[in-house]
């Protein structure tokens, strides 16, 4: 399959500024839809100006590039739109797949009709953008989001934009998994106004290299790079700077992190309209490389469930874990499974602060979507090759010996202990996923092969 | 003749002149036949051959490269094309030109459309041959495109030289009225064209694009109003701060009139939400010449305050409060809504903000406003005293002043504990592991961790067992040659230990031996590289001899001896808890097992274990000693314990009774050792305790560059260094064996450590790592200026491996601090305020002496006092009352070695110590500032500042 993928959109997005007021046409693609699509949304903003300022920040996310050289920073992802459910959540991913955001627009933050629900690619060109830094604090904003007029216009001019980019397995892969990674984060931290102004306000200059972490002392945010107790890491902190121009915007700000610290996310809210941005680790490392999935991806789920899942479920409709267990009479490990399994495919995205997932299907081929993780495939593939001898197995304790790179690794499953000598567990020591002989091991012993 | 034939026979002879009609001749049939060939033909003349001795090229002449890239764009398809090395010269040569007027693929546009959205068109595109391209219709102009070379269009290359000719502006109508326009929407780099392009000037005017602007905005051929406005449209465009601030230049050298800005009002208010501090800082002075002018509106002011104030920079900060300053004046009835919008400038900790917008506020606002009330209450605990007193009106409960907690949460923790126990290597299972791990999540100890653990499990270590190490001695291999990952070099020498292990393993058993073979025909990793080199040869591999090393050398020789030998005694130096200490009472089992085997102790691994001795709550381990030692190792354990205990002789193991007696007490000399080679040693070598001195020196500058001279002119400048003196052995050491802190000291020659290296360095002696700091302070900290990134690492691995340290600092200890407390650098910074905090804590920091220090460095400017003064407002302030007086003991003491004329920013520091004072209701009881105060007051710059403190002498 191509690397290339190009987004069609039959107009441009465009933002129509008239006096103080404004209409902001957002154009979508979806790959396995192609350019024909409904309107998924048309009304107006109730808060233009957060919203425009948010879209903005989002742009910034998706150009930026924490660990990329200039030429792949030319390469723009669009961003991702999704409404149904009488919400509206844009997607973006930076190049370097390390930084995830997201904008939110909840009940309140609009009113206007969402004739259909999808989930589309959406035209972030640089005359629009430019547009949204024109909209002001009284101007009024009507939003659409689709096609229904673009017919029309392209066949009068015979105008498509076409924008062709790369689209590297990591940056897929990154915008899936790190929907499994912020799923199992917890609120840790909360700030108001005057605090989160003063957190920016030490955050160091220029590119950080070393880990800070952050603490409250005395109602005031701290940020040492000496590791503390209890408080949250944060590599790469410079990337947070995304987030300066909402600040004095936003009413508070909330910190969720994981207990291995392995992602963190930062979440602006504007009454009705929220601003999510997630880190990976480190600005080195994107998502991508992140084994969230691994382990919910062995044990085979039915297919029929997946299918029933995507075909009885609508844009931003809330999967929720426990209610679907007892309905499907399935346990809490399937779904665990399922859950992941869907993610992984792009068929789920998670809500930190409502602490839910919801559905929303990528714009993407799925066969796409299912080339990823490599581990997962080089596990499969040393199965195929015999590559993989169960040296002594009881209870509690397995012990295998697997084909690597010249050399044959060692492989001990012992709960919570699983270990191997490969490069990747002695660097990584399963903070990032299994490696792909712990993956084999475990595959062959599920008996899928 | 076939056409293959003809292309081959054309590029061989260089006919270029051929190679069109060639090329109009063929069909698609032939042009498709042609690309093997054409490939074929590319790859070997573009081969890189030496075609006389020294000098290289490629294979084909400037003739046969016209042809080639001619044909294979005739005849290549997209990809092909793009993929191939034709694409760079697409614009540099001139073969394009001459092949499309009679043949223009149909891929072309989308090539260019390609390149263009990706940024990566290829040098060399001229704005007049894109115009000629688009006006054939052989493209689209987009306006990627024309950003892409119109910024270059006004400097033409005539016989290699750059020009300015601006005429080409005008040569299209469209130039001047649409693409122009492109350069104020799109990202260009048009800013850098003024700042480093060194064109001639024949016109008169200044060669560049602002003076083109500018005159083209007075004779009308822009519009003046849409010029000006698109300038500030720029702040909100998400270009860079450079560029966004050119075009904020253009505008103000534009000069606007009232009236102009009277138009563009809104526009104006925009710009205040660009997140650029120049563009902000341009909106306001307009704003501000336009108060006074009736048909100007400033109420949307107040709607874009909030960005603005969240700015934190200090002229934004003044200038936007004069600003209200002024519309309070003009429109009194909106003192509520500004003093409402006001209180988030108080994040900023500038007292001249702080004091000025209190001032507004007690007279704009309503004390019984209860939005204002709740507002200041959220930013209370941000304010400085006097703010806090001019708006007391304001607040409705007496909440204190300060923030500050009692004491804070921080737990002090013992040396040795549960927590920081090192796992023990339990079994093969782990030691297969641990070898793996070594290589890649290392950890400090894992150098010590991996011989202790091969020498206690190689009775266990059978062939099954040693196959299983393969994955470790691969990774050692890539390791030691072919240096993969950031490794240092103590992990290079582990690599280099683990292969010869290996070897000895194999030449000890002629199963793995033969396991081996079985295993792979290919030769071993110890026998992959040439022959494996002996370890103890380590050293003369490396470009350099680094003496630094020489301790861990010796240990991990005695780790192959042992091996060799099958003995399994363990090695002393193994230390059992992070991050690098000793047990005493595992010492004492160990040295117990020695005594009992009748072995001695190898001379250099036993130095290291007694300087890693955790010398805290000793008594359980002297009741151990008594209870297993005799003799010598019972009263030199004893001695090293017992902080009161003298050395008893006889000496017979006599390097680690220096040792013992420098680890418990580094400055003291006992006349017991007299007789040691090591007595008479320079006592900064024993003690660490370097002389230092930081002070103004004169040195050879450099001037401008002398064309004539063809050399730099020099002169005399004065430079503020930070000198120690790191003990120098005036001859080599007669002594065989030499103390582990010779190897460290090592002269005091240059040194480098990778950043994982220091760490291990220090824990070669965690109880007085002062040797390695001066040593670190010499080679990296001589200036408080911006070092490369080794330096900065090697100060920032110290900093964070001191911090681990939990002991009392001595003097070079708190010098580091103290230069750490100025660098530079930020993150280094942040460590040592940290580092201050915690031992404030723990009882164990004398801020005095640190203040002290601070001082002498600051007397001079030996660093911008500003990071100072910023590092106490961000990390060392209302952390606790016991923090906040430990930091006016500090800053007294810092200010008393200052001198009566004030260095800069010294304003700041006494705004601070002021600010000190008030927050722990304390006077000045020092008998020195007194007379400091009345200098700094007697001038103009701190006269203020000084007056206040003086206000506050006992």
């Amino acid at each position: 399959m191509s690397d290339i993928i190009t987004y069609h959109y039959n107009i441009p997005s465009v933002l129509q500024a008239g006096g103080s007021s404004g209409s902001l046409r957002l154009s979508g693609f979806n790959e396995t839809a192609g350019t024909e699509m409904p309107v998924f949304f048309d009304g107006k903003l109730q808060q233009p100006y957060v919203t425009a300022r948010c879209l903005i920040a989002l742009s910034n996310v998706v150009k930026a590039g924490f660990s990329l050289s200039t030429a792949m920073a030319a390469m723009v992802k669009d961003p991702i739109i999704t409404a149904g459910n009488n919400k509206l959540r844009f997607e973006g991913f930076s190049l370097c797949a390390g930084v995830y955001a997201r904008v939110d627009l909840l009940p309140g933050s609009h009113a206007g009709d969402f004739p259909a629900s999808g989930t589309v690619n959406v035209d972030f060109n640089q005359p629009m953008i430019n547009a949204l830094g024109a909209v002001g604090r009284n101007t009024k904003l009507q939003l659409q989001v689709g096609n229904r007029h673009v017919s029309m216009q392209s066949s009068a001019s015979g105008k498509v934009t076409e924008k062709k980019v790369p689209l590297p397995v990591k940056w897929l892969k990154g915008l899936t998994s790190v929907q499994l990674l912020m799923a199992g984060t917890e609120q840790a931290l909360l700030f108001n106004k005057m605090q989160l102004l003063q957190l920016f306000h030490g955050i160091p200059s220029g590119q950080v290299k070393t880990d800070y972490y952050l603490f409250m002392r005395g109602g005031r945010p701290q940020l040492t790079p000496v590791k503390m107790p209890g408080a949250v890491c944060i590599g790469g902190i410079h990337r947070l700077k995304l987030l300066e121009p909402l600040l004095p915007l936003a009413d508070e700000l909330r910190v969720y992190a994981r207990e291995d610290m392995q992602c963190t996310v930062w979440q602006l809210h504007f009454g009705p309209v929220r601003f999510s941005l997630a880190l990976s680790r480190e600005a080195w490392r994107g998502f991508s490389g992140e084994g969230a999935a691994l382990e919910s991806l062995i044990a085979d789920i039915p297919d029929s469930w997946i299918t029933r899942f995507d075909q009885r479920s609508y844009e931003n409709q809330e999967f929720n874990i426990t209610l679907r267990a007892v309905k499907e009479q399935i346990s809490f490990q399937q779904i665990d499974n399922l859950t992941a399994r869907l993610a992984a495919m792009g068929l789920l995205g998670y809500d930190t602060a409502d602490n839910t997932w919801f559905y929303r299907r990528l714009p993407f081929r799925l066969s796409r979507l299912l080339s990823l993780n490599p581990r997962m495939k080089g596990a499969e593939q040393l199965l195929t090759t015999g590559g993989v001898t169960i040296i002594a197995k009881d209870k509690v304790r397995m012990e295998a010996r697997v084909a690597g790179t010249v050399v044959t690794h060692t492989v001990i499953l012992e709960s919570g202990k699983d270990k191997c000598t490969c490069t990747w567990f002695s660097r990584n020591q399963g903070e990032r996923g299994d490696c792909k002989h712990i993956l084999a091991v475990k595959k062959k012993l599920s008996g899928d092969i | 003749m076939t056409t293959k034939d003809e292309l081959t026979r054309l590029v061989e002879t260089g006919r270029r002149d051929d190679i069109v009609p060639f090329l109009k001749k063929l069909t698609d049939a032939d042009k498709h036949a042609l690309i093997p060939v054409l490939k074929e033909l590319g790859n070997w003349y573009s081969d890189v051959i030496e075609i006389r001795p020294g000098s290289w090229s490629t294979r084909m002449s400037a003739d046969q490269a016209y042809i080639l890239a001619a044909a294979s764009f005739a005849c290549y398809d997209k990809n092909t094309f793009r993929k191939s090395l034709w694409l760079v010269s697409l614009f540099s040569g001139s073969w394009l030109r001459d092949i499309l007027p009679w043949y223009c693929p149909a891929w072309f546009a989308t090539l260019m459309q390609e390149l263009s959205d990706e940024e990566g068109l290829p040098g060399g595109l001229t704005y007049p041959f894109l115009m000629e391209m688009g006006e054939q219709g052989w493209i689209s102009v987009n306006p990627a495109l024309v950003v892409n070379c119109l910024t270059m269009a006004i400097f033409p290359y005539h016989d290699k030289r750059m020009g300015y000719d601006t005429s080409v502006l005008f040569r299209y109508p469209i130039t001047m009225q649409e693409h122009f326009w492109y350069l104020l929407t799109y990202p260009t780099n048009i800013h850098f064209s003024d700042r480093w392009l060194h064109v001639s000037d024949k016109t008169g005017e200044a060669p560049n694009w602002k003076s083109f602007i500018l005159k083209c905005s007075s004779n009308g051929t822009l519009d003046r109003l849409r010029l000006l406005e698109e300038c500030l449209k720029t702040a909100n465009r998400n270009f860079n701060k450079l560029l966004t601030a050119w075009w904020m230049d253009i505008f103000t050298a534009l000069a606007p009139t009232k009236e102009e800005l009277l138009t563009m009002q809104e526009t104006l208010f925009l710009t205040l939400d660009s997140p650029q501090s120049k563009a902000v800082n341009t909106a306001l002075s307009a704003i501000k010449t336009l108060m006074p002018e009736k048909e100007f509106d400033s109420s949307p002011l107040l709607h874009h305050l909030p960005q603005v104030l969240s700015s934190g920079v200090k002229s934004v900060l003044v200038t936007i409060i004069s600003i209200l300053e002024k519309m309070y004046k003009q429109h009194p009835q909106r003192g509520d809504e500004i003093s409402s919008a006001l209180a988030p400038v108080f994040v900023s900790r500038e007292e001249v903000v702080q004091i000025r917008a209190a001032k507004l506020i007690a007279q704009c606002g309503r004390p019984e406003d209860t939005v204002l009330q709740d507002q200041l209450q959220l930013f209370q605990s941000l304010m400085l005293t006097e703010t806090t007193k001019l708006l007391r009106q304001f607040f409705t409960s007496d909440v204190p002043v300060t923030t500050a907690a009692d004491i804070t949460d921080d737990v002090a923790r013992p040396l040795l504990s549960e927590e920081n126990l090192i796992p023990a290597v339990q079994g093969v299972e782990e030691l297969i592991f641990l070898a793996s791990q070594a290589f890649e999540n290392n950890a400090s100890w894992h150098i010590d961790q991996l011989p202790a653990a091969l020498i206690n499990l190689q009775p266990e270590l059978a062939t099954a067992a040693l196959l299983q190490l393969e994955p470790a001695f691969q990774r050692a291999y890539a390791i030691y040659y072919l240096h993969t990952g950031g490794s240092g070099m103590s992990d290079n020498m582990l690599a280099l230990f683990l292969l010869n292990a290996g070897k000895i393993m194999a030449d000890n058993s002629s199963d793995y031996t033969q396991q081996l073979r079985q295993l792979s025909n290919k030769k071993h990793w110890w026998h992959k590289h040439a022959e494996l080199i002996p370890f103890l040869e380590w050293k003369q591999t490396l470009r350099y001899e680094p003496i630094i090393f020489d301790p861990f050398l010796q240990l991990l020789s005695l780790a192959l001896r042992k091996i060799t030998e099958k003995d399994t005694r363990p090695l002393l130096s193994t230390p059992t808890h992070t991050p690098g200490w000793i047990d005493p009472c595992v010492l004492i089992r160990r040295l117990h097992r020695y005594q009992s085997e009748q072995a001695v102790p190898d001379d250099m691994d036993w130095q290291i274990a007694i300087s890693r001795c955790a010398l805290q709550d000793t008594q359980a381990a002297i009741m151990l000693a008594k209870e297993l030692l005799q003799g010598e190792y019972l009263r030199l354990m004893l001695f090293l314990l017992d902080a009161s205990a003298m050395p008893q002789g006889p000496f017979t193991f006599a390097s680690a009774w220096m040792q013992a007696g420098l680890t418990k007490a580094p400055a003291v000399r006992y006349d017991a050792f007299a007789a040691f080679p090591w007595y008479n040693l320079p006592p900064a070598l024993l003690s660490g305790n370097c002389s230092w001195q930081t002070f103004s020196e004169k040195y050879l500058a450099y001037g401008d560059y002398n064309r004539e001279k063809k050399s730099y002119e020099r002169y005399v400048d004065h430079r503020a260094v930070l000198r120690i003196d790191i003990p120098v052995e005036e001859a080599a050491p007669q002594h065989e064996v030499r103390l582990l802190q010779e190897y460290i000291c090592d002269s005091g020659r240059q040194l480098y450590l990778h950043n994982g290296d220091v760490m291990r360095v220090m824990l070669l002696m965690p109880n007085n790592p002062a040797l390695l700091l001066a040593r670190i302070i010499g080679a990296c900290q001589t200036f408080s200026g911006v070092y490369e990134v080794s330096e900065t690492g090697m100060v920032t691995a110290a900093i964070q491996g001191l911090h681990e340290l939990d002991i009392v600092p001595g003097e070079m200890i708190l010098l580091f601090v103290s230069a750490c407390m100025l660098h530079a650098d930020k993150t280094i910074r942040a460590f040592a305020a940290a580092y201050w905090t915690t031992r404030v804590t723990s009882g164990k920091i004398d801020s005095r002496q640190l203040g002290s220090m601070t001082g002498v460095h600051e007397r001079i400017g030996w660093a911008p006092l500003k990071r100072f003064c910023d590092l106490i407002s961000g990390h060392m302030w209302q952390i606790s009352r016991q923090h906040n007086r430990e930091l006016e003991v500090m800053l007294q003491a810092c200010l008393e070695c200052f001198a009566a004329t004030p260095v800069k920013d010294q304003k700041k520091l006494l705004e601070i110590y002021h600010e000190v004072l008030a927050v722990n209701n304390s006077r000045i009881g020092s008998t020195v500032l007194p007379g400091l105060l009345a200098d700094w007051a007697s001038g103009s710059t701190l006269k203020k500042a000084a007056g206040n403190l003086q206000k506050l002498l006992l």
